[in-house]
């Protein structure tokens, strides 16, 4: 889970780069660029394509980060940001690595270990209360970047129905998330 | 319903947000949405509420796959980011200066050699000028160091289990030129939400004895520290705001937040 300090760290580094303190920039790296590097490898999964990103992200913060406006924690922000450039990075090079549908539950089973191993993990709780077509194409559209299109191929299901099961999980789970 | 008013409503701002988040949009949606976002507060925290809702999914993730962490090292792509930002300052600054050419050839040049009158306007506009500039420098509170903080500190309102910062306290070390400083840095959206001055508290990292630092207001940007008060933070775990002058508990506290050491890192 992630800790407070760790939290703090981040906000703290984030505003000193938004004063053009390149030293922060550098420690905001060390400190989270292997789990920026998982997130967007679980995306575009080249590797190169992978260190890329990396590096798109961190420029980027460089020439955006006075956008952070303070709502919300700045790694929130900067995983948001680091999503759209691998998003983004796929898109450009039209590559959909064919994955069959057992991705999302060999995701799932990643996320029981990861929530049996840390308590009140509220978010994973949340998805597995959601029927498992939904849990499947929230999965595979937040973590792996399917955009509406692929999931429609990938599951073979109109886009209509896709589109429903996205808004129904995503306001279901806002709804857990606030109880 | 006008535009403005439907992006305000509640239920159209989470759904945005949570697509916005999720990665479910286009480019073209996406940077609309972005815009949108700039104007409506709703939809910005919206969006950063779907952002920390996610990223413990994300986290839970990394933390499942532990051969992952102890596999990867990121350090040899530092350098290529260092140099990428190293060109952005340069030709940032050198287009500052090319700006400047076109300018003496341009029509206005032109127009600006025919005109005495304005000349001779200019010249007595710009003298006023640097008298009024050079009376606000000697108005104007000594300039931050241009080295960075040697003491960050995140505050939050006490209690919010939201992760944002309201500011961010820095602290500067004394140097040749100025004493020892404490500056605050309020986050873009927030507002100084106490009006009147609160009261700074340190933490000791070694005791976990409160020390009072002093009386703080919080819409002054920078303030000298005295030998003490530095020393103080220095050894400090976390900073503490009450708005008494009585020991902070788990009832007087407004802000709180980490000290962070950033020498330790710089070493």
């Amino acid at each position: 889970m992630l800790d407070k300090h760790w939290v703090a760290e981040t906000n703290a580094l984030l505003y000193r780069v938004q004063q053009r303190d390149q030293l922060a920039l550098k420690i905001l790296y060390d400190l989270t660029s292997t789990k920026l590097l998982h997130l967007i490898a679980s995306i575009v999964h080249d590797s190169h394509e992978a260190e890329d990103v990396l590096q798109d992200v961190f420029v980027n913060l460089w020439q955006q980060a006075d956008k952070y406006s303070g709502n919300g924690s700045a790694w929130g922000w900067i995983c948001v940001m680091a999503r759209h450039r691998s998003i983004d990075k796929l898109r450009r090079l039209a590559v959909r690595h064919h994955e069959s549908t057992d991705a999302s539950p060999e995701l799932l089973e990643q996320l029981n270990i990861a929530t049996d191993n840390i308590d009140n993990h509220w978010i994973g709780q949340c998805l597995k209360q959601l029927p498992l077509k939904t849990q499947h194409v929230i999965l595979l559209s937040y973590i792996k970047g399917y955009s509406h299109s692929d999931l429609t191929h990938l599951l073979d299901t109109p886009l209509g129905t896709v589109k429903a099961w996205i808004r129904r999980g995503l306001q279901e789970l806002k709804l857990c998330l606030s109880a | 319903m006008s535009k403005c008013i439907r992006y305000q409503d509640p239920t159209v701002c989470d759904y945005l947000a949570s697509q916005y988040v999720a990665g479910d949009m286009t480019m073209r949606v996406r940077a609309r949405t972005e815009s949108l976002a700039r104007s409506i507060p709703e939809l910005s925290n919206a969006i950063s509420q779907w952002a920390d809702n996610f990223t413990p999914l994300q986290q839970a993730l990394y933390e499942a796959s532990p051969q992952y962490h102890t596999q990867t090292n990121c350090s040899h792509m530092w350098p290529f980011i260092e140099q990428r930002v190293a060109q952005l300052t340069i030709s940032k600054n050198s287009s500052i200066t090319n700006k400047s050419k076109p300018t003496h050839q341009n029509i206005f040049y032109q127009l600006w050699n025919t005109l005495l009158l304005w000349r001779v306007m200019t010249g007595v506009t710009t003298l006023a000028s640097a008298f009024m500039v050079g009376v606000l420098l000697l108005a104007v509170p000594d300039p931050l160091p241009t080295t960075g903080p040697s003491y960050l500190a995140a505050m939050s309102s006490h209690g919010s289990t939201d992760q944002s910062a309201d500011f961010v306290i820095s602290v500067y070390a004394k140097n040749a030129t100025s004493s020892s400083k404490l500056h605050i840095q309020w986050a873009k959206e927030q507002q100084i939400t106490s009006q009147a001055p609160l009261h700074l508290w340190a933490e000791n990292k070694e005791t976990g004895a409160i020390e009072y630092i002093g009386i703080q207001d919080l819409s002054v940007g920078s303030v000298p520290l005295t030998k003490s008060s530095w020393m103080a933070i220095a050894s400090s775990s976390r900073l503490f705001m009450t708005d008494k002058k009585s020991l902070p508990n788990g009832e007087n506290i407004i802000f709180s937040g980490v000290c962070l050491q950033l020498q330790q890192w710089q070493s």
